[in-house]
């Protein structure tokens, strides 16, 4: 069964496509069908392209998982990702890195919030509606905004510096 | 030619400069319009902090990201402000060497935190639409899907 999606169809998550919400999104349809067309968002903005997506199962336990074949490898994979060429891939095919892989050596990460970025943002697309994860939200977010103030501070105590600087440098 | 030049600012550095390349130019009131410092954005920020109100019904996720969002426009606004300033008096003292060095590393460092401060604001407005997205796809799927 081919069930194409619709121009309008949410993509809830730009860049990737996750067995989650692809049984949302089918609703009664799941099951039955073998395979589905999605429109793909470019993670970083471009010309969105189409992708089949087809469906496989995997043993688990004593039953069978239905999970997302990842084109390149056949594996079945509960998460893809746009591989830039207007495909998908699973993580190892498109060699996907998380942000804290990419970026936990920066200066950015360690000490202007990068970190407590990440952490937030995986909190909120996590969709986590405990009591304890919305409280962790909010101290992430209040954490996140201090460390957002202090380092306009700290900027602007170098700009005020760079321009005294400049005036004692420029004096005769 | 200092004659021309009674008073120190962009233009005179530009006609500075023209001077070294193409010998004596006059003084143009126009170039000295065209660089003149803009006020600062005295109300921009609070704007900035209306339109990215959370909507009505908004779960709390999306309402955390949407403030952080607005933070980080505030942000942006004060420090791009400054940065501008920093390239206004980096234009003034294009003569001066030594000065102009002083202001141009600042200058590449505010660059650096205006930049982060502008992705950080697109990855925060992408992911509270990411969660307004998920939460509309799961409100209209199975009750017990995951």
């Amino acid at each position: 069964m081919t069930i194409d999606a619709p121009i309008s169809h949410p993509q809830p998550r730009p860049g990737e496509v996750r067995i989650g919400d692809v049984r949302a999104a089918l609703g009664a349809d799941w099951g039955s069908a073998d395979h589905l067309v999605v429109e793909i968002l470019p993670p970083r903005g471009g010309i969105p392209s189409v992708s089949t997506l087809r469906f496989m199962s995997k043993p688990s336990g004593r039953g069978l998982h239905v999970l997302l074949a990842c084109p390149a490898c056949s594996e079945p994979r509960s998460v893809l990702y746009a591989d830039g060429r207007g495909g998908l891939g699973c993580r190892l095919c498109v060699r996907h890195r998380t942000r804290h892989q990419r970026d936990a050596r920066t200066t950015r990460y360690r000490s202007h919030g990068g970190r407590e970025l990440d952490r937030l943002l995986r909190l909120a697309s996590s969709r986590a509606t405990s009591a304890g994860a919305s409280a962790a939200l909010t101290a992430l977010g209040e954490q996140l905004k201090n460390t957002t103030r202090a380092l306009r501070d700290s900027t602007l105590d170098l700009v005020t510096a760079a321009l005294g600087a400049a005036e004692v440098t420029h004096a005769p | 030619m200092s004659s021309l030049l009674p008073t120190r600012s962009p233009a005179d550095a530009l006609h500075v400069l023209n001077a070294r390349a193409v010998g004596p130019v006059a003084a143009s009131p126009l170039r000295a319009a065209t660089f003149e410092s803009p006020a600062p954005p005295a109300t921009r920020a609070s704007d900035a902090r209306r339109v990215l109100a959370a909507p009505p019904g908004a779960s709390a996720a999306e309402k955390v990201l949407l403030d952080l969002a607005a933070e980080q426009v505030d942000s942006f606004l004060v420090v791009s402000t400054a940065e501008q300033r920093l390239s206004y008096r980096l234009l003034e003292q294009i003569d001066d060497h030594r000065a102009a060095l002083v202001i141009a590393r600042a200058l590449r460092q505010v660059a650096s935190i205006t930049g982060l401060l502008a992705h950080r604001t697109q990855e925060l407005l992408g992911a509270a639409e990411t969660v307004r997205l998920q939460q509309r796809i799961h409100a209209g799927g199975r009750p017990h899907d995951d």
